[in-house]
Parts: structure tokens; C-alpha cells; sequence
């Protein structure tokens, strides 16, 4: 029975060491994954001037599945001709799922950003934005790399050490 | 020899025919792009309330406006009609941004080429027009932004409104048809008139032993055949061609060049080059049918560009529109 106590602890602490140092890693993967979903929605909107409500569908579609939500929902929702902005739907979308995301406050502010530009204005301005949109998110991409770098062995590492510290105060 | 008919007939026993289906058409095809709060407030109007409008009107920090050929009606918070300025719901920012975002989907920059002219069609073939402020380029109007003022002017096609005319202008039992210039005010069915003569034209007509003929349509301000994405809204015929959103003059000739048409309908002339380009679809054998902005024969002819055109007695039947007994009324056909 004690054993059963000290291997749960020693689990829960690790796992939850891992849950926190995957987000580290996850974070780069999907700002990269963003970068390559906004290029394709740069296409549909400058080249085949794609109305909005189709191009975020097509792109979710497409795009990598953890962020493929953000899109989907966002372009359902401007579907759906309840009379929402472009800007309404995309944070709706965004504060419904960045929580599911590996992507951090920041990440969401500067896609909030973003989106109070979407689709008002012509093509020119919209590359405007999306090209700033893509050196933010490079920018951040290489931070998290950095943060990955120092957190992610750190909380893996601490998360199995913690559980085992507790155990041997306990026992 | 000029002979006068002069005929009040009307074809409103025609649209109140073809209407009966209107409001839901309304529904699905305008108030679907309006904010949602004006379209709850438009839902409750009476289906003969909608037969009179003709124009749904939002200007920023005024009334919400139908104009009806009896006079403007403004709509109160309730969704009732009122005549009173201080009772009126008034459009703000919010109703003209949701308004834009649904008409153009979200995606201004999907609809560029549509802003530097000034309207975008709906599918139905409704027309938006919109003001702002322009934005130039090199002289040349690049876009509009902070659009203040809408227009969504209905179009309703009336199948037979032209049923009256067709006689007058087929002669020779049916193997002849006449140069034919339809002079109207604005607002009185001009192009309801000309989009039926073309369907008419188009299909053949088989009361007067009337084959169809190819038709080349100048559409240059997508008011006849209303193309939404290259599909005609309207019932133009079936040996229609649409040469849409093109400059009269150019496509004319284009259309001479290009489909040899029988006959070419066009909207509006009334510039030089349209002269000129009549010249030479007269000279390729090719009919002519076309309207003027007037209120009567009198008037037309005191412009200079028009005069010329009637000197040269290219007209043979000249067709005069008005409101006498309601839109669309026929004041007079003079045969030349």
C-alpha cells in the first residue's frame, strides 16, 4: 500500500514536470505552424482575393492540426452571417481555444492585434499586416527556442526530483 | 411622318403578379446583408410595404431610409414607418461597419475593383452603392475608405413588362425589328423595361411569329443582367451574351467584333464615343436598342451628342416612359 503512495507521488509530480516542459517545446513547433498557416492565408487573400469566411477554411484544412482550430472556428462563425466582424470572430475564436494552444499571452496578444486588421482593408495593406504579423511571430518563435533551451530539461528534471523529495519527506 | 400613340397603360398589374413571392426573396437576398439589427427591424414591414421600395437607404448619423416612388419613409426603433425625423432609428458607426462586413464578407480587399467604382452587386442582382472618402493614386480613384453612405437599390426583374412594346418594335410580321431608343426619367422602369425587350428578343416572341435572336449585351453598370460572378441574376434570354461592367463605347464594338450579335442592347448612352460606337454597329447591319435619361422626345433632342444621333433618323421607334400611372407607365411610342 505505501509503495502504491510513493510511486503515485513520484508519477504525478514527473508527469506534471513533462506537461509543463512539452509546452516549451510545443510552443516554437506551433508559431512555426502559424507562420506557414498565415503565408497560405497571405496567398488566398493577395492572389485569388479568397473572401474571408472561405480562405480561414481553407486554410484550417491545410494547416497543422493544433492550430487548424483557431481557423476553423473563426471562419465558421463569419459563415454563419450573424452580422460579426472579421476582428469579433478571430478573438472569440482565439480566446476559445489559445488555451488548448501551447502559445503563451503574448503570442495571443499579438494575434489579437492582427486581427482588428483583418479583411477592412485592400490588398496591399493586408500583406502589410500579414508581413508584420509573420516578423512578430519569428521573433517569438526564436525566443521560445531560447526559453526551451533553459526551461524544458529544467522542468523535467525538477518535476522527478520534486516527486522523489516529497516521498522521502513523507516516509 | 411621325405617328403618335400615346397609351397609359402601365405594367404595375404585372409586378404585383410577380411579386407575390417578394418579401421572403427580400429576405434572402438583401436583408441578409444588413446588420442585424436593421434587419430585425426591416423583417417586420408589411410585404406591401416592400412592393413600394425601391431603394433601402443607411447614411451615417441620419435615418434609416426606404425610398418608395411616393417619397422617402424612415423607420422608427420599432420597426414601424414614421414620418416624424426625431422618432426615426438613426445608423450608427456600429449598423454601417456590420453592414460592410456582411456585404463584402469580411473581405474588403475582395472587393477593390468594385469599390473604385463605386457599387457591388448582390446575388439577385441588387446594387449597393457606396460613398466615402476616396483614397487616389496618380489622379486615378485607388479605393474608398471610411464609407459613409449606402445605397442598396432593388432590382426586380418583371417578366412581361415589355409586352406592350414588343409589337411596336417587331414589324413585317415578325422578320423585322426596329432601331428602337427608350427615353425615361430615372426610377421609372427604364431598365425593367429594356432587360424584358432583351429576354423577349433573346427567346423570341411567338404571339408575332418572332424568331430569337443573338443578343450582345453591354451591361456597364451591372444593372441589366446583374452578373454575380459571371452568372446573369436576371432572365436576359438564351441567345444573350453579357459583356459585363464594360465601358459602352468599347463594348459594343468589342461585341460586333466578337460574337456578331443581331442585335445590341445597351444602357444610357449619351457620350460622344457612343455616338461613334453606334455608327459602327449601324454600319455592321447590327440592330440597335438603347435608352436615354428624359422626360420627353423635346428634351433629348436639345443635347447636342443626342441631337446629332436623331438627326441621322437612326431611331426608327422611340418609346417614352414615365410615372403618370405609376412606375414604368408607357406615355407615348413614336414611330419615325
Amino acid at each position: 500500500m505505501k509503495w502504491m503512495g510513493v510511486i503515485f507521488i513520484v508519477l504525478a509530480c514527473s508527469g506534471l514536470g513533462f506537461l509543463v516542459a512539452g509546452n516549451y517545446r510545443k510552443r516554437p513547433q506551433q508559431l512555426r505552424q502559424l507562420q506557414a498557416a498565415f503565408q497560405m492565408l497571405e496567398t488566398q487573400i493577395c492572389y485569388s482575393a479568397t473572401p474571408l469566411p472561405e480562405a480561414l477554411l481553407y486554410v484550417s484544412q491545410r494547416c497543422h492540426l493544433s492550430i487548424a482550430p483557431l481557423f476553423k472556428r473563426a471562419g465558421e462563425r463569419l459563415s454563419s452571417r450573424q452580422g460579426v466582424t472579421a476582428y469579433t470572430a478571430w478573438k472569440q475564436s482565439l480566446d476559445e481555444l489559445y488555451k488548448q494552444t501551447a502559445l503563451n499571452h503574448h503570442d495571443q496578444d499579438i494575434l489579437l492585434q492582427f486581427g482588428m486588421n483583418l479583411g477592412n482593408s485592400d490588398r496591399e495593406e493586408q500583406i502589410k499586416h500579414l508581413q508584420l504579423l509573420q516578423t512578430q511571430l519569428k521573433a517569438e518563435e526564436k525566443n521560445s527556442n531560447e526559453e526551451r533551451q533553459k526551461n524544458e530539461r529544467l522542468w523535467k528534471y525538477s518535476g522527478v526530483l520534486v516527486g522523489l523529495l516529497v516521498v522521502i519527506l513523507l516516509v | 411622318m411621325i405617328m403618335k400613340i400615346v397609351c397609359g397603360t402601365n405594367h404595375d398589374q404585372v409586378v404585383n403578379e410577380k411579386l407575390h413571392s417578394f418579401p421572403e426573396r427580400i429576405e434572402r437576398e438583401i436583408l441578409q446583408f444588413l446588420s442585424p439589427a436593421i434587419r430585425q427591424l426591416l423583417l417586420s414591414l408589411s410585404p406591401v410595404t416592400w412592393q413600394a421600395v425601391q431603394e433601402i437607404r443607411l447614411r451615417l448619423g441620419s435615418p434609416l431610409m426606404l425610398a418608395t416612388h411616393l417619397g422617402d419613409m424612415m423607420i422608427d426603433e420599432k420597426g414601424r414607418v414614421t414620418q416624424e425625423l426625431d422618432q426615426a432609428r438613426m445608423i450608427g458607426v456600429e449598423d454601417m461597419a456590420q453592414t460592410i462586413e456582411m456585404i463584402s464578407q469580411s473581405s474588403l480587399y475582395a472587393i477593390e475593383e468594385e469599390l473604385r467604382q463605386g457599387y457591388v452587386t448582390l446575388p439577385g442582382g441588387h446594387r449597393v452603392g457606396m460613398v466615402g472618402k476616396t483614397v487616389l493614386s496618380e489622379r486615378q480613384i485607388k479605393t474608398l475608405k471610411h464609407i459613409s453612405a449606402l445605397n442598396i437599390r432593388m432590382s426586380r426583374q418583371v417578366i412581361g413588362a415589355a409586352n406592350k412594346v414588343m409589337p411596336v418594335i417587331i414589324g413585317d410580321e415578325g422578320k423585322k425589328l426596329y432601331h428602337t431608343l427608350l427615353i425615361s426619367p430615372p426610377q421609372c422602369g427604364k431598365t425593367t423595361l429594356l432587360r424584358d425587350m432583351v429576354r423577349q428578343l433573346s427567346n423570341g416572341v411567338e404571339a408575332l411569329n418572332f424568331q430569337g435572336i443573338k443578343v450582345g449585351l453591354v451591361d456597364e453598370r451591372s444593372e441589366i443582367a446583374s452578373c454575380y460572378h459571371g452568372f446573369p441574376q436576371n432572365d436576359v434570354g438564351v441567345r444573350t451574351d453579357v459583356l459585363d461592367g464594360c465601358p459602352k463605347a468599347q463594348g459594343m464594338m468589342m461585341l460586333v467584333r466578337s460574337m456578331s450579335p443581331q442585335v445590341i442592347a445597351t444602357d444610357e448612352i449619351g457620350r460622344e464615343e457612343d455616338a461613334l460606337a453606334l455608327e459602327e454597329v449601324l454600319n455592321a447591319g447590327v440592330k440597335m436598342i438603347t435608352t436615354v435619361h428624359g422626360s420627353d422626345l423635346d428634351e433629348v433632342s436639345r443635347r447636342p451628342v443626342m441631337a446629332s444621333i436623331l438627326h441621322k433618323k437612326i431611331f426608327e421607334r422611340i418609346i417614352v416612359l414615365g410615372k403618370s400611372k405609376g412606375v414604368g407607365t408607357i406615355e407615348q411610342m413614336i414611330t419615325l
